[in-house]
């Protein structure tokens, strides 16, 4: 098999001293960036990239790989045990993730996103490893009408990101649609809603939000709150997951792997959008609905697999055709290209050395994030029993410099305490943060994606039905809303029953 | 101490003796703290790439921090508004390009009237490709304006970052000199316009050397013509915009560096001098030729001030002839 030749001579790369280190250095800065929240890869990769310079391109994509999905890997940590995402993909794990913690199972919960991470990087790189050449040409079937498509698909999803009131969740992810009109638009060059401040002309940056919707939030939650020697004052009856939890466990980080390596593929949506799908779909085939939002071991493993699984496709387009999807992925072509190594799709054939490098790197790294996460579990506990005058202050000062990192604005971290603010107040109406950071991400990529397609048909609508794949996915969206607004009815006839009986 | 005191001594004698103004004391000791360069993109890209090996090398040169900071936003003009405002003593460095201090000049005076930067040097050159998707078939420019005026091809679609963009204006004005009309599809940056492009969705694109070489060589995209002086050494057989006539449609993007407009001469030539240098060194420009990218430093100070002059009144010139309308 020529494929395994290579691969075993990637090894031989990858296993050199040098590039062992680098991976090394990449999972550990990678882990310590997922950890702390508000802090993201792309800052990382950025703020390091020049010291990349120095060491041979191998070597530095190797490191700058691992912080990325190392940071992925890591994210679900702090979203489990402070409800507060530790890099933006992880948004959707609080949402199970953090009751689980709360009933003394975040040992579990930690464990199995950590497991599901690990089995979704491998399959991811497996991906990687025998499909590459054919799946970027893959991603290249999407264009303006297809994602328009599959990002209404997606938006469907908001409906199932929260347990409070249809219309609380509505109104949510309505107003995370408005805010994602902030900005210049793309296809006018028209500034929106930007007030004339230069701050906002390249709208609302997602980290912003989610750091202050949910780290900023959550401190201020326990203002005043009696002072306890832990942020959890709950026992920790387990630290590791029972063979039952396992079997709960496994069906969603499966499914959630299969979702997201295949919407990681696709230059335009990648790790969080899958996360969010992945969740949702694991609502919709659970057969009790009623636990998910309260701890269900499924709503964490499925994302935070998907997520993890999507962040090692994500790295398709970008090696096999040199298409940066993504800020990360713009960067680490840079830095290839520093290097003097030309990315496109002679990459792997031009720079074999490096491709096979990279991907051998990937699974040794992967192994490694594996076990600094596992044992860790004891250390993350233990860090719930900080009291909160000494973990909050620093969980604020670390979501400061994330947020002013992200564009060096202190613009930025005034808005993200507005939406610290806002967010607040959100909570004591029970309106969950979840479908309005939904409604920020897709709603600008809906919108360009639509209008887009429209200028290329000029105006006629049906270039969504013409497209196989776009009118695929548009009978998809139709069976969605049937289906939602039939399980609707039925419920409210079902209530009725129960109110009259 | 010692060193404190007698840098003080001097400080207080050439300004109480001579009476100068203080900038001219600083420019002595300049650089003494922390440079900060202010870049108006995101991290990646031949402005940041520009600004970072500059950086890089000052610091090497004068043993003080040379920090990039990148602060994206309005075109520009965020970061154009943080070194205007900022102190004119050589410390708060802009490195602009030709989008964010000569073409949003002309399409949003509005937003840039308070702008005042006075110009240090040109650092790099970016050469573009007219680029067309590899299964259009078209073997030229002359073949393309052809193919399209006898209506064998139609529909034609080509893409840039938004109107008001030179890939956006450089296309519209070949077409309209050819009297043609194509499609504009505003994409946001070359994660969307490649895949475009590759997958058919857009047929044409002015890429820079460094996005399309490698789609060209590889025979997925096609190198209709070059924007640069002469012709590019990696693709011999393609020609220049220029030789085809089109005199100044096309543009190899150009990035330079800035200070506050009341910087003090000394410092500014001081800056001058070791910039120039920096982009003079074979090291430096064999590293930037390996990303496709030619580095062009000024003749002077007051060269490049002209040359951003020049700049300004030619993009104003053209967006007013071709009625390009940028919504502020």
């Amino acid at each position: 098999m020529d494929i395994f030749s290579q691969l075993a001579h990637g090894f031989g790369i990858a296993l050199t001293m040098q590039n062992l280190t680098y991976c090394l250095l990449g999972s550990m800065i990678g882990t310590m960036v997922g950890v702390l929240p508000g802090i993201s890869p792309v800052t990382t990769i950025a703020m390091l990239l020049p010291l990349t310079f120095q060491v041979p391109a191998v070597s530095a994509l190797i490191m700058l790989a691992g912080i990325y999905y190392g940071a992925h890997h890591a994210g679900s940590t702090t979203a489990i045990m402070l409800n507060m995402p530790g890099e933006p993909s992880s948004v959707v794990v609080c949402m199970d993730g953090h009751p689980m913690a709360k009933q003394g199972r975040a040992g579990i919960a930690l464990c199995v996103s950590a497991i599901g991470s690990f089995f979704a990087g491998c399959v991811g790189i497996i991906v990687i490893t025998l499909f590459s050449p054919l799946l970027s040409e893959a991603g290249l079937l999407f264009g303006a009408p297809e994602y328009t498509a599959l990002i209404a698909v997606a938006l469907m999803t908001a409906s199932v990101m929260s347990n409070g009131s249809a219309l609380s969740t509505f109104g949510m992810a309505v107003l995370g649609l408005l805010i994602g009109t902030v900005g210049t638009d793309v296809g006018s060059g028209l500034e929106r809603y930007t007030f004339g401040l230069p701050e906002l002309a390249e709208g609302v940056d997602f980290v912003t939000v989610a750091v202050g919707l949910f780290a900023f939030a959550e401190v201020t939650q326990h203002i005043g709150a009696p002072e306890r020697h832990g942020a959890l004052s709950v026992k920790f009856s387990e630290l590791f997951p029972r063979f039952a939890d396992l079997k709960q466990a496994f069906p969603a980080i499966f499914r959630g792997t299969g979702i997201g390596a295949a919407l990681g593929i696709l230059p335009g949506t990648g790790p969080l959008v899958s996360a969010f799908v992945a969740y949702a779909v694991e609502r919709q085939v659970a057969k009790d609905k009623s636990r998910f939002g309260k701890g269900a071991i499924e709503g964490v493993a499925a994302p935070e697999s998907a997520d993890n699984a999507a962040a090692m496709t994500h790295f398709i387009p970008m090696l096999g055709l040199g298409i940066p999807a993504g800020p990360a992925m713009a960067m680490m072509l840079g830095a290839l290209m520093i290097q003097g190594v030309q990315p496109g799709p002679e990459l792997m054939t031009n720079h074999a050395d490096l491709f096979w490098g990279v991907v051998a790197s990937m699974w040794i790294g992967n192994l490694m994030l594996l076990i600094f996460n596992l044992p860790m579990v004891g250390v993350w506990i233990k860090m719930l029993t900080t009291p909160y005058r000494f973990l909050y202050p620093g969980i604020i000062l670390f979501c400061c410099i994330g947020v002013y990192s992200v564009r060096n604005s202190t613009f930025d971290v005034l808005l993200a305490a507005f939406f610290g603010l806002f967010g607040m107040v959100a909570r004591q109406f029970n309106c969950s943060p979840a479908p309005l950071v939904l409604g920020l991400v897709l709603g600008p990529i809906f919108e360009e994606n639509f209008r887009r397609s429209l200028t290329i048909s000029n105006g006629d609508p049906m270039i969504f039905i013409e497209h196989p794949i776009s009118a695929a996915l548009f009978v998809l969206f139709a069976v969605f809303v049937v289906v939602a607004i039939l399980s609707g009815a039925r419920s409210r006839k079902q209530k009725l029953v129960e109110e009259s009986a | 101490m010692k060193q404190f005191i007698s840098t003080l001594a001097v400080g207080l004698l050439s300004v109480a003796a001579f009476a100068l103004p203080a900038g001219v004391a600083k420019a002595a000791d300049y650089p003494s703290k922390t440079i900060r360069i202010v870049v108006p993109v995101p991290p990646g890209g031949p402005t940041d790439t520009a600004a970072r090996i500059v950086a890089e090398r000052l610091n090497a040169l004068w043993g003080q921090p040379v920090i990039v900071e990148n602060k994206p936003g309005g075109t520009g003009a965020l970061a154009n508004q943080t070194v205007n405002n900022a102190n004119p003593d050589g410390y708060t460095i802009l490195v602009g390009n030709v989008s964010t201090n000569a073409i949003t000049f002309a399409t949003d005076p509005e937003k840039t009237k308070g702008i005042k930067l006075k110009g240090v040097t040109n650092l790099i050159q970016v050469p573009g490709i007219l680029s067309a998707n590899g299964d259009l078939p078209v073997t030229s420019i002359q073949d393309l304006v052809a193919k399209m005026k006898s209506g064998e091809l139609k529909n034609i679609k080509y893409g840039s970052g938004g109107v008001g963009t030179y890939p956006q204006i450089d296309m519209l004005r070949l077409m309209t000199v050819n009297g043609l009309d194509a499609t504009h599809i505003a994409y946001k940056g070359a994660g969307q316009i490649l895949p475009a492009l590759l997958g058919n969705e857009i047929q044409l694109e002015f890429l820079n050397e460094a996005s399309g070489l490698p789609l060209i060589r590889s025979g997925r995209l096609k190198g209709l013509a070059t924007t640069w002086t002469e012709r590019l050494p990696e693709l011999p057989d393609v020609p220049t915009m220029q030789e085809l006539g089109y005199g100044d449609i096309g543009t190899s993007a150009w990035h330079g560096m800035f200070v506050p407009e009341k910087t003090p001469p000394e410092v500014v030539n001081k800056l001058y001098s070791a910039v120039a240098g920096i982009m003079n060194d074979a090291d430096v420009q064999k590293k930037l030729a390996d990303q496709y990218i030619k580095a062009t430093p000024s003749k002077s100070p007051e060269d490049f001030s002209s040359f951003v002059d020049a700049e300004r009144a030619k993009w104003l010139k053209i967006i007013q002839d071709n009625h390009i309308e940028v919504a502020p």
